[in-house]
Order: structure tokens, then sequence, then C-alpha cells
């Protein structure tokens, strides 16, 4: 058990952590920020891309540990980059054979908008007893706006998810992946929605004392930061164990805690947080994106109740 | 960066695993256990389960070699404490000395004052309470009234401590008192026999575990020099390196844990597990107890490698006390008739030890304050 880095595990996130701090520029529009919900940050893909990031997880000497430090160090920009399929489910469990960015979606969600579609080239189905990857560059696929900070597009023609690829990924070995993938990057996120929530309190001045200085906000502030590294450590767990149970466990405590979060950083910025012009909603609106992502708190706490307590589970 | 146990921790657990399978009764849980390690009861077989644990070096074994222990490390010491709470901590108060006495004693003490204190502790032959808390100074310990006035060869001491935790079967009282000031100056530490004449002990009823808390009555005791440890009225430095040994290193997520899954059993034997609100509510109750196992390593880390105390340890003392809730709240909203009379050992045990859990051990308020400025550099100055 040891919970500081390795030399080759720092060395590794200190080159990704300058690579994401290099491209952590919003986009801007008449020499001001844009104002705008979300942006595909494709200069940091393909930063990943050419430096071949992505294959992190299958590389000796790092490993899925290190992908997941790679996919919560990208989940605190602001941008939206499609990471944590490509540098966790795709080098694991579906090896070469499909072009990245991915999206990923349930069966019975394919008639509904999904994040990255508009820039992904495969759609993994995940489905009752099987998973297909639905190659998307000859599909219509119709970008949809949304508050949320990813960009979201919908199939004009829904397949079915049969005519897709069979994959030979097992569906809980995906939906494994998937859980670490998703708690890795709401980690990242609530950790960034803090720390511009910190910043902005010890600034901001009302009453004649900054806003920080004010007992009420300073504990649920540390409530906060109590779960923002409790959803780290059970996230980077996951990514290092590979156990299923891990896996149910992060992605249960990031979606339980996700309205926390956004309910108190938003609160302590106020109308600021509310433009568009502040970076506090590429964060918390991340965190609302994920909140029902693979089927949600109820679905990750049934995954949980199995792996804990599978004698329970089948009694009925 | 990794999160498994190697072979050697591995064959520690399961050896300490199996020194409790054997040792403890068969009725444990319904007739020791469900009133918490300071019933009287579960105190006095600690007694006895505490020779077993010194013949295997178990008492102190993070300790020093020279003062009763085997230099094992924090891990070694957080993975005997998970697999003492996962049993219901039958060492009773033992820990107290273990944890927080002794490695103050050795850090503070003269060399008579180790002579005489480790090896009891070591040997499992003492239980410590702790004589802290104050009618009038509870969060606020620094603003203590117990007064020890300087006499020949000693101090004199009068007042009354509250809450104290085992008291009633505690052989010494690590006291505070103070000599002169108010505040943090003139707080002074005694190593207090509890027999010595004009100490009174009394229970005081309530709601969780029976004998958790009690009233100290101090009507001019007599302390020997010998028994002030570190410098007279220079106490609080020793009282803060004591609060960071004792906020964490008590595993009670694993308590927890076990009595969520007792509970589980329970509910499916019923055929009332097979809702989805009540398998998330477990669920979220397990997720709770993982975050502050998962915040509670990342201190004994810290621990492990000489790194000083940090706001960590407060945010590991909000998530158990997070956890501890959750798993009490999951039973009473969805068993309460174990938690009456004749019902589930383990869950009641549960049950009473986690009502004072954001109380006791620096309540959650005061953990809230400390991580705020230890942890985000929030301050009340601004």
């Amino acid at each position: 058990m040891d919970f500081d880095l390795n030399s080759d595990q720092q060395a590794f996130i200190d080159v990704v952590a300058e690579i994401v701090s290099g491209h952590a520029d919003l986009p801007t529009a008449g020499g001001t920020v844009a104002r705008i919900h979300s942006f595909y940050n494709q200069k940091l893909d393909d930063a990943f891309a050419e430096g071949g990031f992505y294959a992190a997880a299958v590389t000796e000497g790092l490993g899925p540990l290190a992908a997941g430090l790679m996919i919560y160090e990208a989940g605190r920009s602001p941008g939206a980059i499609e990471l944590a399929l490509s540098a966790l489910l795709a080098p694991l469990a579906l090896g070469n054979e499909f072009e990245r960015p991915f999206a990923i979606a349930r069966e019975r969600d394919l008639a509904r908008p999904i994040r990255f579609l508009p820039q992904a080239k495969t759609l993994i189905v995940v489905g009752q007893d099987a998973v297909t990857a639905i190659d998307l560059r000859d599909r219509d696929v119709q970008p949809r706006t949304a508050t949320f900070a990813y960009p979201y597009g919908q199939l004009a023609d829904v397949p079915d998810a049969s005519t897709g690829t069979r994959l030979s990924a097992p569906v809980a070995q995906v939906e494994q992946l998937w859980r670490v993938g998703l708690a890795l990057e709401a980690a990242g996120a609530m950790k960034a929605a803090l720390d511009v929530t910190v910043d902005h309190v010890k600034q901001r001045v009302q009453f004649n004392r900054t806003i920080g200085s004010n007992q009420a906000v300073q504990h649920r502030l540390a409530e906060c930061a109590m779960i923002v590294e409790g959803a780290r450590w059970l996230a980077l767990r996951a990514a290092w164990s590979q156990d299923p149970a891990d896996a149910s466990v992060a992605a249960l405590y990031v979606q339980e805690h996700v309205a926390r979060i956004a309910f108190d950083t938003h609160q302590f910025l106020g109308a600021l947080g509310n433009t568009l012009e502040h970076a506090l909603h590429f964060f918390t609106y991340k965190l609302r994106a994920l909140h029902s992502e693979a089927g949600g708190k109820h679905a990750q706490a049934r995954s949980v109740a199995t792996s804990a307590w599978p004698r329970a589970m089948a009694s009925g | 960066m990794e999160f498994g146990w190697n072979e050697d921790q591995t064959r520690y657990r399961e050896r300490l695993r199996s020194i409790i399978d054997e040792e403890l009764p068969e009725d444990w849980w319904s007739e020791y256990a469900y009133d918490g390690p300071s019933n009287p009861k579960v105190m006095n077989y600690a007694r006895t389960f505490a020779r077993r644990l010194a013949r295997e070096g178990l008492v102190t074994p993070h300790w020093p070699k020279a003062y009763g222990g085997s230099d094992f490390d924090a891990w070694a010491q957080i993975i005997i404490n998970e697999e003492m709470w996962a049993a219901g901590e039958p060492r009773s108060s033992l820990y107290m000395g273990a944890n927080w006495a002794g490695p103050v004693i050795m850090e503070y003490g003269t060399e008579a004052q180790k002579q005489k204190h480790l090896r009891p502790i070591a040997a499992g032959e003492v239980m410590w309470c702790q004589g802290f808390s104050e009618p009038s100074a509870g969060s606020d310990l620094a603003s203590l009234r117990t007064r020890a006035e300087k006499v020949d060869g000693g101090y004199i001491i009068n007042g009354s401590k509250i809450w104290t935790s085992y008291a009633h079967s505690a052989d010494w009282c690590f006291l505070l008192a103070r000599t002169y000031g108010t505040g943090r100056e003139g707080i002074c530490c005694f190593l207090l026999a509890t027999d010595t004449p004009g100490v009174v002990r009394r229970p005081i009823p309530g709601i969780s575990a029976t004998h958790d808390m009690h009233e100290t009555f101090l009507t001019d005791v007599f302390v020997a020099d010998e028994y002030l440890l570190g410098e007279e009225g220079k106490g609080w430095e020793i009282v803060g390196t004591l609060l960071s040994y004792e906020r964490v290193g008590v595993a009670r997520y694993e308590f927890a844990s076990r009595a969520i899954d007792r509970a589980v059993e329970l509910l499916a034997e019923r055929g009332e597990f097979d809702n989805a609100e009540v398998q998330t509510a477990a669920a979220v109750a397990r997720a709770r107890c993982e975050a502050a196992r998962m915040l509670t390593y990342q201190v004994i880390n810290e621990r492990a490698k000489g790194i000083a105390a940090s706001g960590t340890t407060n945010l590991a003392r909000m998530a158990m006390i997070e956890a501890d809730h959750a798993a009490i709240n999951f039973i009473s909203g969805h068993l309460p008739d174990v938690l009456v009379e004749g019902g589930d050992g383990l869950c009641m045990a549960e049950y009473k030890i986690a009502t004072i859990s954001g109380i006791a051990s620096g309540a959650l308020e005061i953990q809230r304050n400390m991580a705020a400025y230890r942890v985000l550099g929030l301050s009340s100055r601004g």
C-alpha cells in the first residue's frame, strides 16, 4: 500500500500535467472568452494521440493506474475530451480493432442524446448479454446543444444494436471500465470545481470580510474537500485494482455526491458562477452529465450490492 | 502508488484472524460485544484476551523493540486495528495505552516514566482513560479549570472531568490540569493512578454504550512529581501530539461495514432485501465506509513515511463520522427491532458506538474547522 507515485508514475503524470495545462485555454471569440456551454479540446486530444498516451494502460511500467491518473488530471481541465474510453476501455477490452474517439451507451438509450457522439467514430453499445461496436463514420449524427459541458449528438437513424460487431469482452468487464472512467473523470471535475470555488471565497469580500472567513462557508467547503479526496482515492484504487467491486463503489460515490458539489460550489460563486464567462460550469456541468451515466446511482448501487452481498441478492 | 497488501501483511492479517477466532467466546456478540467495548464485561474479558495478545507480541507491535514492541510500521498498526474492530474491539480500552498514552510517554517522558509505564502497557496489564473534557471545557479543551497546586514533592489536584470513556475500569488516567494561567498556557499532563485517594468515578447513563461516559471527581488528590509528564505548564504540545494519534487509527469503518453486512443478511433472511431502495441505502453506506477507509489509509501513508500529521487526519475523521451515521441510519431505518433487547448484537453494538461518533475524539464541527484551515487554507481572519 503506497499513496505516493513511484518515479515512473511521477515522470508520466508530470508530462501529462504539462500537456493538460498547456492546452487549458478557454476558447475566445472577439478577443474575450467565448460564451459556450462546452468545447471539445481537439488540441489536447491530438497531443495525447501524438504522444501515444492512449496506450498507457497497456504500456509496461505504466498500466491502468497511469491511465487513471491521466483521466483524473484531464478531468480537471475545462474542455471536454474523449479520454476515459480511449485510455481504459479501448486498450483493456477492445484491442486495436476499433477507431477512436468512442461514445458509449446502454442499448435502451440508443435513441437518446449521447455524450461525445458528434466526435465519435465508434459507438459502444452495452446490452443485457453482449456488447457491440457500431461504426459511426457513415452514420448521420445530429449535434444537440445542452447546458452539460460535453458535446452531445443523436443518431438520426437508430440502428439495431445487433448490427454492430459483437465484442469478445463480456458486459461485466465493459461496465467495470465504464464505471472507472466516469469515476475518474468526475473526481477530476469535482477537484477543479472545489479549487476555483476556494480561490473565489478567499478573494470575494462582502460585509467587510472575505466570504471564506465565515464558518458556515468553511464547513461546507470542508465537507466538499472530504468528498473530493474520497472520490479521488476510490477512483484511483478502482483503476489500479481493476476489481469490479471497487469500480462500482467509486462510481456510486461520485454519482451520489454530484448534487452536493454542484450545489455548494455554485452557491459560493453566486451569479458569477452562473455565467458562461466563468469556468465553474465546465466542471459542475460535466458532473451533472456524469450524474446519470452508466445507469446512474441505482445501477451502481445494485452492482455494489451484487459484489458485496451476492447471497442476499440471489435470495431475492 | 499502489493499493494492495504484500505477502507479509496478508499473513499478518490471517494470523490475527486466527487468534481472534480461537479466543473469542461463542456467545461473544450476544453476551459481550452487543453493548460496545466499554461495557464492563468486555473490559474484563479484554484483560484475559490481553494475555494472549501479549504472548504473541500483539499489544503494541508498532512500538520500538526497546519498549516492548516489534518495530512494526503504521500499516501493521492499521491492520491489527481493522481486524480487532471487525470483531467489535475485544481489546476494549487497551488501545488507549497502545495507540496514544504509550507513544506520548515515549516521546515526552523521563526514563523513569518510560520504565514504569511502557512495559505494563506492552504486556496488556493496564488500561488507560483520558481525563480531558470538563463540564465547561469540551471542544474548547484549553479552557479547562481543574487545578494542580504545587506542594512539596508533588501537586494537589482539585476539579472534575466529564464524559470520560472507560473510566470505571481504567487503571490509569491521562489527566489534564492547570497550574497557572488560562487557555493553552499552564496546562499540565499527569499520569494518574485511578485508585489514588480522592478520585471518584461515576457512570453517566446515556443513549450510547453503557459506561461510555463518566464523571470523574478529583478532591485533594495528591500526585507526586514523578507523575508529571513533560514540563510544568507546557502540556498543550503533548495534548496536540496525543490527539493526532488518537484521531485516526481506530478502524471503525471495518466495524461499520460488518454491521451493514449483518443488517443486509438479516433483511435477506426476511425477504426484505429485494427492492432498489434498500439495496441503494446499503450500497451507499458501504461506499461511505470505503471512502473513510481510503482517507484513513492516506493518513497511515503519511505516518508510515514520517510525514507530520496534516489536514488529511481531519478529512478522515469526517469521513468516518459520515460512514458511521450511514450505517446506523441504514440499520434503524430498516431493522429497528434488532436494536431492541434480544436483537442482534453486532448491529446493536454499531448503533451504540456510532451514536457518539460525531462528538467523541474531537467533534465534527471542530474537524470541519481544522480541515478548512489545514486543507483549504481558509481562516476566520479575512
